[in-house]
């Protein structure tokens, strides 16, 4: 086994970090009533669903959705996300960018500040005969992911960012946000140096068989994902690797806590447990 | 209402030696919760040693897929997979009832009037770098879609959730393509989760592709009608 890091781990990190509690989730139909007004609708309908996981507020062909547990935010054009239309898109990176900071700034439910550009990436669609003759690949949509920054340290993870969907026509058709609003700085902690934190990675990567390689070594706050809920927002250290046995690889990745005083588990327990299976008979 | 089946593998002991996995069980409990949730039915639920390659394989190549995978609307299928550069593509068993993986070459899917959804929460399963109408044409016998990736999947309690989330999308009587497509791709870890669906045109196959829903009733299409593959994705 050996690992080889394709990224640079990082060096250089603060000496001491604040940790964040986070406000509690609001997530009423009120709430997502008044928040679909910062997207342009009245916010005075009477059309709302609230299953286990979301509150989804209708109007006319939009949905604004809000997760019970994260307060992860949806915003759709039930009519126009993901419709692949006549018109392919054909937007330039700047344009994209442009419509989409355009659309944050004027619904004002993200503090702008905090965000940078992380990527554009694009919904890709494509058809072929079966031999192969007749291929046509066309772009849809673009997704302009933002990523939040905290006293101008990244968030990392499944959560801190905003994605705005752009259609053909230059209109925003849908967001998708997980983005926890931080509170009091609860303490300030003194950060684990790197070293330490790649000795770490290396003793755990130490049990996959293969070659590894570290394709993201990165240090920041930590922001769960939309399915789960976070008390506080905590500095660590992620590593996301492949590992290429024989023809076989996969691809993981390993939270290590990065604050010398921790308030909370990175990783939680299994969410859909499988139950013990008896043997079963024919094996 | 539909009827769906899982198969998960974590652990791949000896003689069907790969790398742990982790949270193959959570992709797949997940989905069948998201499912079941929404009134649909689980027929089976096999995990690690009790996941047979055979569950996969056309009953008249060997296999007893028309008891198993062949036998619900909806199956999904989480572990190791790979699709080689003879376009041929191997989800992996941790146990060798007769093999240690099934082999897109030796499935015949919807030939038992029955399977119309799979899912393949593994490495490679719709490999775009491959020609994923060659890996998968002869296993589209009636099956309407497959929802898989391209590239490397990942494995990891922060992405575990797809499987549920795709789940209750579905069972939702969501689009099905955008419920995958949306829950699946995870720009962080760089998961690119594809769709596809075939057609008796290419008309019929976007339209397939892109409005199918569980109750949608678009009819089964036999191997011999297909003239063309729809598919989309996000990266």
């Amino acid at each position: 086994m050996a690992i080889k890091y394709a990224v640079e781990p990082p060096r250089e990190v603060p000496a001491s970090l604040n940790v964040y509690r986070l406000a509690p989730v609001q997530s009423t139909t009120k709430y997502v009533t008044t928040l679909s007004q910062r997207f342009g609708l009245t916010g005075t309908l009477r059309e709302t669903v609230s299953s286990k996981d979301w509150t989804t507020y209708f109007e006319g062909r939009f949905r604004v959705a809000v997760h019970r547990v994260s307060g992860a935010v949806l915003y759709v054009n039930r009519d126009k996300y993901s419709m692949e239309t006549e018109k392919e898109f054909s937007l330039k990176p700047q344009q994209s960018e442009k419509v989409a900071q355009a659309f944050l700034e004027r619904s004002q439910f993200l503090p702008v500040k905090e965000m940078r550009l992380h990527k554009i990436t694009h919904l890709r669609s494509a058809t072929s005969d079966l031999k192969g003759r007749e291929k046509v690949e066309r772009l849809i949509d673009a997704g302009v992911i933002y990523r939040r920054f905290v006293d101008g340290t990244p968030v990392q993870g499944p959560g801190g960012y905003a994605m705005v969907h752009i259609d053909p026509e230059a209109e925003v058709v849908g967001l998708r946000s997980v983005w926890r609003t931080t509170l009091k700085s609860e303490a300030k902690v003194k950060i684990m140096p790197a070293g330490a934190a790649i000795l770490a990675f290396e003793k755990l990567a130490s049990k996959v068989q293969g070659d590894v390689t570290v394709t993201a070594a990165t240090f920041g706050y930590f922001e769960q994902s939309d399915m789960d809920k976070q008390v506080y927002l905590e500095p660590a250290y992620v590593f996301i690797y492949t590992a290429q046995n024989g023809e076989v690889a996969h691809k993981s990745v390993e939270v290590i806590s990065a604050g010398q005083q921790t308030f909370a588990k990175l990783k939680g327990s299994k969410r859909f447990p499988a139950a013990v299976q008896a043997k079963r008979a024919g094996g | 209402m539909a009827s769906i089946g899982v198969e998960w593998i974590n652990n791949f002991p000896g003689p069907c030696t790969q790398n742990t996995l982790s949270y193959c069980d959570e992709t797949s409990q997940g989905f069948k919760d998201g499912m079941v949730s929404r009134g649909h039915t689980a027929k089976f639920d096999w995990g690690n040693q009790n996941a047979f390659e055979t569950d996969f394989r056309e009953t008249t190549l060997g296999g007893d897929d028309g008891n198993w995978v062949d036998s619900v609307d909806f199956a999904h299928f989480s572990s190791h997979g790979s699709t080689n550069s003879n376009n041929l593509f191997q989800g992996y068993f941790g146990g060798k009832n007769a093999s240690c993986t099934w082999r897109s070459d030796q499935a015949r899917l919807g030939n038992n009037f029955n399977l119309e959804y799979l899912i393949i929460d593994a490495c490679n399963s719709l490999e775009l770098t491959r020609n994923i109408i060659a890996v998968w044409h002869n296993t589209f016998q009636r099956l309407h879609m497959i929802f898989a990736f391209t590239d490397l999947v990942s494995d990891s309690w922060w992405t575990g959730g797809r499987g549920y989330n795709f789940g209750r999308r579905a069972g939702n009587n969501e689009k099905l393509t955008n419920a995958w497509l949306d829950e699946s791709y995870s720009f962080w870890l760089d998961d690119n989760p594809v769709a596809m669906a075939a057609g008796r045109s290419q008309a019929d196959a976007i339209n397939r592709r892109d409005n199918e829903r569980l109750n949608s009733n678009f009819d089964d299409i036999p191997n011999n009608e297909i003239a063309y593959y729809a598919w989309r994705w996000r990266s």
